[in-house]
């Protein structure tokens, strides 16, 4: 599945959880969720991150 | 395009977190300079191959293509030295870091590039700007960076060179993005380049750590 394929609300989850590589299988499930059910998945990514306090993720690159 | 870029960045993410959060960071750094340095070093000469290639072509996108290009030669110039000065604050003399062969990852991560540029088109050289440039270090980021690893401030010239460079040079090539004729085969030609550079630099990333 291509990333084009993907529903808006499904795009914008993997951008927030920072994914960018899922197993084809994965993302044939997380297509099938609807906007209700991923908005679920992400607030319980986000009660993950809380729980590990201050960790963060960070991305940077100098050029 | 843009959001596929965007979400292209994932591996490096996972890469610059483990290294931010390695429990001997002050040991890594060093390593993580020299890395940086073998990378930083290539910009310039890339980015003139790719300036030399789309001259040579004649499709709607080089006279704006090669016009962004020579300006961004502009803007990468003498980087590369500025992080060889830090460098030697950390007691690693420039001589010692220069001699070191890059690993195979560097040799992929920019030599990937070369091929797209000479052999496919030099459009796809923007995605490794757009992942290279589109996260520059922010000032919080350099004062942790600091209070891990123990080294000066000093030290960091060049990360916070490109904290207040970097964010101009994005706008730039956001600026190119949008008004370049871009096809659909140019896009994904940049999104796969941004895909290979963000997996290949976190690659080069995880195998110093």
């Amino acid at each position: 599945m291509h990333h084009k394929d993907l529903p808006d609300y499904v795009a914008a989850y993997l951008l927030e959880r920072a994914i960018a590589h899922l197993p084809e299988e994965v993302l044939e499930v997380l297509v099938t969720l609807s906007p209700e059910q991923i908005e679920g998945l992400a607030k319980v990514g986000r009660a993950f991150d809380e729980a590990g306090q201050d960790r963060h993720l960070v991305t940077f690159s100098i050029h | 395009m843009r959001r596929q870029l965007a979400a292209a960045v994932g591996p490096l993410t996972t890469a610059c977190t483990a290294l931010v959060e390695h429990p001997r960071l002050r040991e890594v750094w060093p390593e993580y300079l020299v890395l940086q340095h073998q990378i930083i070093r290539a910009t310039v000469p890339l980015t003139r191959a790719a300036l030399e290639r789309t001259r040579e072509l004649s499709d709607p996108l080089c006279k704006p293509l090669a016009e962004y290009l020579e300006e961004h030669v502009d803007e990468e110039l003498d980087h590369d030295e500025g992080l060889l000065d830090d460098l030697e604050l950390l007691g690693l003399p420039p001589e010692s870091v220069v001699a070191r062969m890059p690993p195979p990852t560097v040799a992929a991560l920019v030599g990937a590039q070369y091929y797209w540029i000479h052999h496919h088109h030099p459009v796809a050289f923007l995605g490794y700007v757009a992942l290279m440039e589109g996260y520059p270090p922010t000032a919080e980021l350099i004062e942790t960076l600091a209070a891990r690893t123990g080294y000066p401030k000093e030290s960091f010239r060049t990360f916070s060179q490109h904290a207040e460079l970097d964010p101009g040079h994005r706008d730039h090539l956001d600026e190119t993005l949008n008004a370049l004729p871009l096809g659909e085969p140019d896009e994904s030609a940049i999104v796969e380049s941004a895909r290979t550079t963000a997996v290949l630099a976190a690659r080069a990333v995880s195998e110093i750590l």
